[in-house]
């Protein structure tokens, strides 16, 4: 033990000697290696017209001082070396420049000059010289030669090599390009979209279709979970799918490519939808909107590895709030080294809509309910009277006439007119005089199981006069019976006690509430069932006006009508 | 004063010390009733609105039993046999009910469905059910018409339906709740007749409520009176005028002979003309010199006409024939003006030409001279049913519903006018209908139209309030206003109305003075109206037509020796 | 051509009229379940002509054609509104800005609001459920007498309570119209002042005193006159229509063709969420084809 510290006391002292600093050189080491092979192989030739990278690495450990490093690429005859950022070419193409910041005590430079053999070069081997001039503490320089054998290619590939690429062919869900694939460094072959995350095409899922999660719900989860919005970015963490590029590599190029998925339209327009993994998110602190779905598309890298085939999996990005359902053209763009190749595969957009699907099994819920409550509907007669059965069923009767018929005949008239926005004029009738008569109803006969004849008998003259035995019918009828039954038993509006004037506003807003949730569940039902639109702002606008607002003030307009009828019904 | 059950012999119903008192009343609605009906027996119940008669309904039928909170003493029964608790489908398969209203009590769509309700409650055979239903629409004179729906058939149908719908469990008793109420005078000769039938032919009791004993007392032999849930008087009918005599207050309306015979001191006070006449010729002095002329009404000043209609001819969309032809007349400020006719005449088409609610097809209606100045012709227009014209919340609301030129002061002195102060917040609809009639005529009293539209405005009301309407109308004419009444009731036509319009199948059949029209039995005939008693009076008298007792009593002077 | 005369089903040729209440209302709702169920536009359009089809063969008069054209015209004019402003798949080619994005307050809420050409036609389409539906429905309601419908429910039995309650509305439905219109002439009269082409909106407020009022009042009239006429009676006699054997089949078979078609779209939709089973292949075939 003690015999290491006096080592390391040792190894303190001559790193301090202020001679060692001096000799910069003698601290920095330069690693050159080619052909470079991204996963490592090792490879001791290169072939034909490839464009294979030259890696660079200095490192330099012991200078005390920020040092400059100035880096001199000589390419053997018959080779150019290719335009870099940070690097300087020669006219010649044959010799490049490359000047590097080297930190105090510890720097460190990488960087990969990408070599290219020129046509007629002949077979042999070749050198690639690097000269290394340091200006620091101290000036220092140091030449290094990397060997290598080279191979040339076939004499056709030889001829077409280094023209301009062709504009890439269509691919249909696995997009296939068809062209002299020796005329091209690399190239597309094909996409297949979807596969898994292994790449394995599944036959019975249809091909180019992308499923867009059903982001409100898993919303709604998150704040019910308290999660809020941070559980947004496991979403967009989460691929929509995978899809596998099949890439061509004639001249067996090693290289780093940037693969870009982009969303356009019928027309030609970059649409947004796609994004980037880990532009949104905790990491940024931004919350979920961050910087996701801005149309830039979904982007990755890939590595030629100087196979001639390659195939890679790649996942996509959707961003749920942006991606609009529909069809669309999945552009990929596979870029580098100045080279650009573009295909495109038709794909479709298919939201998965959660909401309809748990609206309609709240509304199996709801039936049950409903069932349950009209279990006894006798009983709820004979507590009420002949009377009070024959005021349900007039109130059902003015109900229907005064809201149901004038809703439908005139609320086509009006729909026509004013679309979707009509609601906001019927709902005057639907939600104002609807919720007048039920709470005018209720304050004649505060039963339980009264406003469940009321939309009973409401259902079936429906069903007779303008022929809605339908399952929508039947669902939205029980949504109404189950939630304002319900709300009212909870409320404690059934108690026998007298009710006191804010007993009975806090049940018309609940009603109001509940009739909201009830608006919501029948136009997710209408989205579900007859597959129709409506834009999530309509839904929440709707939810207010026509739920919230109208039928709360119905309500209230209804407890004051019935406390002025009760004067009537004690004759 | 109590009706003399012969002793021995056990009544069909009867009621023994029998009270009620609904929730929350803080006193009694039936007070102590003692009553009892023979088999076969027909009784006329009368009392004012709010007596306790429909209440004494709803206790014998067993429908005032069981609503919990009430409390009911005394005992009701039927041939001996308490029938105190009995279940109300029980007790209405031995006496079954009609209502004011044939429109309230037929819930079913067709004939053969409301009427066979009650047996198929029973759990009879479907085949059983559908050959008593045809036997007793042939006893109603309803034959043929099982599959007709409701909707088709006249209010007199209706009417006989609804008496069909109780009678197929062939009650003893049938307890009749004003059932005549809405009817014109031919309607309630009809149907008083079939009742009459079956009284007669099936030996059924009828038990008759009604305040309109003038047009009924011939039906009946006996009369039960109520007052504030007491019976005051039951017993014979024509020993019922004496009683009455001094009793303003039991709201009865009783028929114009009784009037005149109390005013002319008769000994003996009749509903018959015939014996009237006698009494008058025996017992009162002839016709006084000088007492030739009619006393008529304050000549007035012509003006010039507030509404005149020239040629107005009026025919529904889709129609063949015209509903008015060519109706000419004119309303002058500060006159009540009768419209009259029996159904089916025009007079609602007309009412609604005037008020605006429709154009005429042909002709014009000229407003101040003008068929272009019908805004400046305010006009106040009320409805046959003046419930549906009540929109506020309080009386005192009603008044002032959308009226910004009535002050506070104004409304309060319209509410005293009206007799409604005691009433100023309550809600108009939970009134009684007398009072709910006046807060409608209130509200357009305090626009100070000159024009007063009012359909058939008495139509149920009992006497109080016939009398309170009369004087609101008048006071109204008096300070310049033009009424132009539409109504079957020929009393009040010819105390109330200055001139009267008789329209007879569209077209103008009379217009004239009262006296003048009223008088002529031809005319009246026409119109299908019954003319009024004292017309027969003054025609076996060998006077001058009269319409009113009024009238009559210009001509005949008071008894010199009978009853005073 | 007067409210009344407009449901009633006097005019329509017997075979139809004579159909079981019941049968009407298993199709009615069979139908009802195939609209929901099926998605391609051509099998929709085929179905919707056969609901006019059934009109043809049910001797629809002139004038209740008129009606339901008028009906399905703005049916489908709704649905092409209301889609054309929703329509949320691409591709979508906006034809007219109502709301530009960049308007203030409505453009960040609304996110712009277009009129969208394939919205319109979409809208089209998925119209059709419900055009189809209301012309089924309108086609039962024609042909039928209230009563028919009400006995095929009291048969499944609906309690005798519940269906006088239905009958009472029922009978009441034109008396309440008529009493309210009576309300809104009563309004017009006592409102002196008041003009404008929006006069029944504004008094429609008032209408519901007077209108409950007299239910209320008629409630009691009639309570008292059924309940002595043994309304409560627990012998009531249940009237039972006979079901003919032919249309008992009828309404068998299309059951079995309902759920058949209900079977395959689902299968058909599970198998694209990778439940997946070989031997549907058929099911699946049929129903990308057809459903």
């Amino acid at each position: 033990m003690r015999l290491r510290y006096i080592l390391l006391a040792v190894l303190l002292f001559v790193w301090s000697w202020p001679g060692c600093a001096h000799s910069a050189l003698a601290a920095c080491r330069l690693d050159a290696v080619f052909p470079y092979s991204m996963d490592h192989r090792k490879i001791e030739q290169v072939q034909g017209l490839s464009t294979v990278p030259l890696y660079l690495d200095l490192v330099c450990t012991d200078d005390p001082e920020a040092q400059t490093a100035v880096l001199s690429v000589t390419a053997p005859d018959g080779f150019e070396l290719l335009p870099k950022e940070g690097w300087q070419i020669a006219p010649d193409r044959r010799r490049g420049r490359g000047v590097w910041h080297m930190d105090a005590g510890y720097g460190r430079s990488f960087d990969l000059l990408y070599v290219r053999a020129l046509e007629g070069t002949t077979a042999g081997d070749k050198e690639i010289r690097i000269h290394l001039s340091l200006t620091g503490s101290g000036p220092a320089e140091s030449d290094r030669t990397v060997s290598f054998r080279y191979v040339p290619a076939d004499r056709e590939d030889v001829k077409t090599a280094g023209t301009s690429p062709p504009p890439e062919g269509k691919a249909a869900g696995r997009g296939t390009g068809k062209r002299n694939a020796g005329r091209f460094n690399w190239y597309i072959q094909s996409v297949t979209l979807p596969v898994d995350n292994q790449g394995k095409r599944d036959d019975r899922s249809p091909e180019g279709v992308l499923y867009v999660r059903d982001t409100l719900l898993e919303n709604f989860r998150n704040r019910m979970t308290g999660e809020k919005n941070n559980g947004y970015s496991v979403i967009f963490t989460h691929p929509a799918a995978h899809f596998l590029l099949d890439m061509r590599n004639p001249q067996q190029d090693i290289r780093l490519l940037r693969v870009r998925a982009q969303l356009y339209d019928q027309d030609g327009h970059p649409v947004p939808g796609m994004m980037t993994a880990g532009r949104s998110d905790h990491e940024s602190g931004e919350g979920w909107a961050g910087e996701t779905g801005n149309g830039e598309g979904t982007t990755a890298l890939i590595s030629l590895d100087g196979r001639k085939m390659q195939a890679f999996i790649l996942p996509l990005y959707v961003d749920p709030l942006q991606a609009v359902e529909g069809d669309y053209r999945l552009r990929l763009t596979v870029e580098g080294n100045g080279q650009q190749k573009v295909t495109e595969i038709p794909v479709t957009l298919d939201k998965k809509h959660s909401l309809g699907l748990l609206a309609v099994g709240f509304s199996f819920i709801c039936l049950l309910l409903t069932l349950f409550y009209l279990r006894d509907t006798v009983h709820c007669i004979r507590t009420i009277g002949a009377r009070g059965a024959i005021t349900v069923a007039l109130f059902a009767a003015v109900s229907f006439g005064g809201v149901t018929v004038p809703t439908t005949l005139l609320g086509d008239v009006v729909h026509a007119l004013l679309g979707p926005f009509s609601t906001f004029l019927t709902g005057l009738l639907s939600g104002v005089m609807q919720y007048l008569l039920i709470l005018a109803l209720l304050m004649l006969y505060r039963k339980p199981g009264v406003t469940a004849l009321l939309f009973l008998l409401k259902f079936f003259l429906n069903g007779i006069f303008f022929g809605r035995f339908t399952p929508l019918g039947i669902l939205s009828m029980a949504v109404y019976i189950a939630v304002l039954e319900t709300l009212l038993r909870c409320s404690g509006f059934y108690r026998p006690e007298k009710t006191s004037r804010g007993h009975v506003l806090a049940v018309v807003i609940l009603l109001g509430l509940g009739d909201a949730l009830i608006g919501f569940v029948n136009l997710e039902q209408m989205m579900f069932f007859y597959r129709l639109y409506y834009a999530d702002w309509y839904i929440i606008l709707y939810m207010l006006v026509n739920g919230v607002l109208y039928s709360s003030i119905g309500g209230w307009l209804g407890y004051r009508t019935g406390e002025k009828l009760q004067q009537i019904a004690g004759e | 004063m109590q009706h003399p059950c012969s002793a021995g012999k056990r009544p069909m119903l009867e009621l023994r010390d029998v009270s009620f008192r609904y929730k929350g009343r803080p006193c009694d609605t039936l007070r102590h009733v003692s009553l009892s009906l023979e088999s076969g027996e027909m009784l006329l119940l009368a009392g004012r609105s709010g007596c306790g008669k429909s209440t004494l309904i709803k206790v014998v039928s067993g429908l005032a039993a069981g609503e919990g909170e009430d409390r009911r003493d005394g005992i009701i029964l039927w041939n001996g046999e308490d029938m105190t608790d009995w279940p109300p489908e029980k007790i209405g398969l031995l006496a079954g009910t009609v209502y004011q209203t044939p429109d309230d009590q037929l819930f079913a769509m067709t004939v053969e469905d409301e009427v066979g309700f009650a047996l198929e409650n029973q759990g009879e055979d479907p085949a059983v059910v559908r050959g008593r239903v045809k036997e007793i629409l042939g006893l109603t004179g309803l034959a043929g018409l099982e599959k007709r729906g409701i909707h088709q058939l006249s209010g007199g149908q209706r009417q006989r339906m609804a008496l069909a719908s109780v009678l197929i469990t062939k009650p003893r008793l049938l307890i009749l709740d004003e059932p005549v109420s809405q009817m014109n005078p031919q309607g309630v000769r009809d149907f008083m007749e079939l009742l009459l039938r079956l009284n007669r032919e099936e030996g059924i009791a009828i038990l008759m409520i009604e305040h309109r004993v003038n047009e009924l007392a011939r039906y009946f032999q006996r009369l039960a009176i109520m007052q504030e849930g007491r019976i005051v008087y039951d017993g014979p009918l024509q020993a019922a005028w004496t009683f009455l005599t001094g009793r303003g207050d039991l709201g009865l309306r009783e028929p114009q002979c009784v009037k005149l015979g109390r005013i002319l001191g008769l000994p003996e006070l009749s509903t018959d003309v015939a014996k009237t006449v006698q009494e008058i010729k025996a017992y009162c002095p002839p016709p006084a010199a000088g007492a030739g002329v009619r006393p008529e009404r304050a000549a007035q000043t012509p003006s010039p006409p507030v509404v005149a209609a020239e040629n107005v001819c009026f025919r529904y969309p889709g129609m063949t024939d015209d509903v008015l032809q060519e109706v000419s007349f004119s309303l002058h400020r500060g006159e009540i003006v009768a419209l009259m006719g029996c159904n089916g005449a025009g007079k609602s088409t007309l009412l609604n030409l005037l008020g605006g609610l429709t154009e005429p097809s042909a002709g014009r209606l000229l407003f101040a001279g003008s068929p272009r100045n019908r805004q400046r012709v305010s006009t106040g227009y009320l409805l046959q049913e003046p419930d549906l014209m009540l929109l506020a919340g309080t009386v005192w609301e009603e008044l002032k519903w959308k009226n910004d030129t009535l002050t506070d002061a104004e409304a309060e002195a319209l509410l005293r006018r009206l007799h409604l102060e005691q009433c100023r917040d309550d809600f108009p609809l939970a009134l009684s209908k007398g009072q709910r009639l006046r807060i409608v005529l209130g509200s357009f009293f305090a626009w100070h139209p000159e024009l007063l539209l009012l359909d058939e405005p008495t139509t149920g009301q009992d006497e109080a309030s016939l009398q309170e309407i009369t004087a609101l109308l008048r006071r109204y004419r008096d300070t310049g206003g033009t009424v132009l009444l539409c109504t079957h009731d020929v009393e009040l036509a010819s105390r109330l109305a200055d001139q009267v319009l008789l329209l007879s199948r569209g077209r103008v059949l009379a217009y004239g003075t009262a006296s003048a029209v009223l008088s002529r039995q031809n005319l009246l005939a026409a119109g299908g109206l019954v003319a009024p008693p004292v017309l027969a009076v003054s025609g076996a008298l060998k006077i001058p037509p009269c319409i009113t007792v009024e009238e009559v009593c210009h001509y005949v002077g008071p008894a010199t020796l009978g009853r005073n | 051509m007067s409210a009344r005369q407009l449901w009633e089903g006097t005019d329509a040729k017997p075979w139809i009229r004579n159909l079981n209440g019941r049968t009407k209302l298993v199709f009615l709702f069979l139908y009802a379940v195939l609209m929901i169920t099926i998605d391609n536009p051509r099998t929709l359009y085929i179905l919707f002509l056969f609901t006019l089809l059934l009109h043809g063969l049910a001797g629809t008069s002139f004038s209740k054609w008129r009606v339901l054209i008028i009906l399905i015209l703005l049916g489908l004019w709704g649905s092409m509104l209301s889609q054309a402003l929703f329509f949320a798949r691409t591709p979508r080619t906006p034809l007219l800005v109502l709301i530009a994005p960049g308007t203030p307050f409505f453009g960040p809420l609304t996110g712009g609001l277009y009129i969208y050409r394939e919205g319109i036609i979409y809208g089209a389409v998925q119209g059709l459920r419900a055009v189809s539906m209301l012309s089924l429905g309108m086609l039962v309601c024609w042909t039928s007498d209230p009563r028919q419908l009400l006995n095929g429910m009291l048969a499944w039995h609906l309690s005798p309570q519940v269906a006088f309650m239905l009958v009472t509305a029922i009978r009441f439905l034109p008396v309440l119209a008529a009493e309210t219109e009576e309300i809104m002439i009563a309004l017009r009269l006592r409102d002196q002042k008041a003009k404008g082409p929006f006069l029944a909106i504004r008094h429609l407020p008032y209408v519901a005193k007077p209108l409950l009022a007299r239910c209320l009042r008629r409630s009691q009239t009639l309570a008292l006159s059924v309940v002595s006429r043994g309304f409560f009676s627990d012998k009531a006699a249940r009237r039972r229509q006979q079901w003919e054997g032919r249309e008992r089949w009828f309404c068998l078979a299309f059951l079995l063709v309902t759920l058949a078609v209900l079977f395959s779209k689902v299968s058909f939709l599970l198998s694209e969420q990778g439940l997946y089973a070989g031997s549907l292949r058929g099911f699946y075939d049929f129903s990308s084809l057809y459903l």
